[in-house]
């Protein structure tokens, strides 16, 4: 929509989108250019201090409901000098999700493919040494078909590409399990991933002899069942996923690779038709925050700079 | 036979050490280990000194019905899986149950007795497995040792890092058992009620979860503790973090109802641990399983030996 169009009406019923900057009527449902939902800008603009997004990422199955919902809630408490807000009653969708499942001894339902099913989140994290420094966890717990096919090909999903270009940090996780058993599809998954990243994130041309900046921290998830990735995250990654590390180190400045685990024991049990489902034994979590937390560290250390 | 059907009976001498003027820094013995009498019977006044031990040491637990939460799984029309719970009468005869967790000074007695050497304590199928249980260092003991001792100032932590089978080859060596579920529940809850209807004391302390009562995720202390610690949260007759802490090893499989046996190889544990997140997964009624085999940094044990299996002097 015009910026014509719109004169008529009060500033105030005037948004941008907080994913692609777009100009957008404070009534609508999605922005027009992105489908980014309107709650999300709303919330930020409701706030008025500048957004600084954070994303959640991973493929089909890596565990991002779970993660995203367990995170949330440890945010809300506090933990490990962490803390978050969320912003909004959207907000409280994927967490409540997520422990209620849990609390059942179920993992969360699978994440639909289409963008209008994902629930989105806006959480205002900030470090407890300095809780004026505040940063936004934006990400919408997209499915990871949705991802799979953007990186495919691009602008597939706007929402995703305008979100990617716009964030100054990104959680990405992989399944560590399924990293051990087929290490060289995550490979190239990981690698697809981030050479999207680095197309996004491209500095003008000038720029381009140095690394991007754009912090990254790789989860192995659930490895409460991988004692490989949770030993040692980083040789895990250095024998599995040999492709996106050599990636990293030669295009990105800032990465770091971690595990994570949410419950403390799982069991498989058989349906009728012979089907595997995972069932959660007590919940237990390990490195959900920390992740984060280190990006949070590496967006400091640019502003400081002067980066941004 | 240690503690088994047959009559065995009391304690040896190294219960009785404590913390002294002339040992400050020696750690306290939690433990104490009982006699096989039945070739020879010790002394009245020996067997009346070492009851005493006994009584300091562990806590009895009168006999009683408790109700026994079994988790049921139910696949429904559209092949979705569902919960159901059903309660399962079961009754517990009165038996000792250790007042705190095994400690680290504890099993060191066990390991410096050479028992991962001593094949009579192992059952002869995982001889092979213990072979691997060993410490950081790679000399036999708990997974998070080195040179097969626990860090000085964990002495009187809970041992961590030690397998179902290995809790279970320590409880034989002192002539003790690995409690039953029917047993750990019953330690918990009878001072609430004689039927344990399991609705009534989700905790050991009352129906509401207090941080500064048990060790758990949400205390923010993120590891063990020293086993007497939290006071207010031990049972009447002085059993120590039954809830919180650590896991503790169950004699007896973790199953789901209505799915078929031996799906899995999990052993039942119970209390939840420092890094249990819901409280809800740390109530005296709630059960999980982990692989008989898995040493994990918050997961250990407490023993039980039944009344009936002790001689009164």
């Amino acid at each position: 929509m015009s910026s014509k169009a719109i004169n008529w009406m009060d500033e105030r019923s005037i948004l941008h989108c907080i994913t692609c900057g777009a100009q957008i009527i404070d009534s609508g449902t999605y922005c027009t250019s992105c489908e980014t939902p309107i709650q999300v800008s709303r919330s930020v603009a409701n706030r008025n201090t500048p957004a600084r997004l954070i994303s959640v990422l991973g493929a089909s199955g890596a565990g991002k409901t779970v993660y995203l919902g367990m995170l949330l809630d440890m945010l809300n408490k506090g933990t490990g000098g962490l803390r978050g807000l969320p912003n909004g009653a959207f907000s409280l969708g994927v967490q409540e999700q997520t422990i209620t499942a849990l609390e059942n001894r179920r993992f969360p339902e699978k994440t639909p493919s289409e963008a209008d099913h994902w629930q989105w989140v806006h959480c205002e994290t900030f470090d407890e040494k300095s809780p004026k420094r505040k940063i936004d966890l934006i990400t919408p717990d997209l499915a990871g078909e949705a991802l799979a096919l953007e990186l495919e090909k691009s602008n597939t999903f706007p929402t995703i590409r305008t979100m990617l270009r716009n964030v100054e940090g990104v959680v990405i996780l992989f399944d560590s399990e399924r990293v051990k058993v087929a290490p060289r599809s995550e490979d190239i998954f990981g690698v697809k991933l981030v050479s999207y990243l680095a197309d996004v994130n491209q500095r003008p041309t000038k720029e381009r002899r140095n690394k991007i900046r754009l912090p990254m921290s790789f989860v192995f998830t659930k490895a409460d069942v991988c004692a490989d990735a949770e030993d040692d995250p980083q040789h895990f990654a250095k024998t599995h996923l040999p492709g996106l590390l050599q990636f990293c180190e030669r295009r990105f400045e800032r990465f770091e690779f971690f595990a994570a685990s949410v419950v403390g024991g799982s069991t498989a049990l058989t349906d009728n038709y012979g089907a595997q489902i995972q069932i959660p034994l007590h919940v237990q979590p390990r490195c959900i925050v920390e992740p984060l937390h280190w990006v949070m560290r590496q967006m400091d250390k640019r502003l400081w700079k002067g980066v941004i | 036979m240690f503690g088994g059907e047959s009559k065995a009976a009391v304690v040896n001498s190294e219960t009785g050490i404590q913390k002294s003027k002339d040992n400050p820094g020696s750690p306290k013995i939690h433990f104490c280990k009982l006699l096989n009498c039945e070739n020879e019977r010790p002394a009245d006044s020996e067997l009346k000194r070492l009851w005493k031990s006994v009584e300091q040491k562990m806590a009895v637990v009168p006999s009683g019905r408790v109700a026994l939460q079994e988790i049921g799984v139910t696949v429904d029309e559209s092949n979705r899986f569902s919960d159901s719970m059903r309660l399962q009468q079961s009754q517990v005869e009165s038996f000792y149950m250790d007042k705190t967790a095994v400690t680290n000074a504890d099993f060191l007695q066990f390991v410096k007795a050479g028992c991962y050497e001593d094949t009579q304590l192992w059952d002869q199928n995982i001889w092979s497995k213990v072979t691997q249980m060993v410490d950081q260092s790679g000399q036999p003991g708990p997974k998070f040792w080195h040179n097969g001792k626990p860090p000085r100032e964990l002495m009187e932590h809970p041992v961590v890092g030690i397998c179902w089978y290995e809790a279970k080859a320590y409880a034989q060596w002192v002539g003790k058992q690995l409690p039953t579920a029917g047993q750990w529940q019953r330690a918990a809850t009878w001072h609430h009620t004689d039927q344990d209807e399991g609705s009534i004391t989700k905790f050991t302390w009352g129906g509401i979860y207090e941080t500064q009562y048990a060790n758990a995720w949400a205390s923010g202390i993120g590891s063990t503790a020293p086993v007497d610690e939290y006071y207010d949260g031990a049972t009447p007759n002085g059993i120590f973090q039954l809830i919180g802490n650590t896991w503790e090893w169950i004699d007896g499989p973790f199953e789901f109802q209505n799915q078929p046996e031996n799906q899995n190889d999990l052993v039942e544990i119970r209390g939840g641990a420092f890094d249990t997140y819901l409280d809800s997964q740390m109530t005296c009624q709630f059960r999980s399983g982990q692989s008989r085999s898995h040493r994990s940094p918050n997961l250990g044990f407490r023993c039980i030996v039944p009344v009936k299996n002790l001689h009164r002097p």
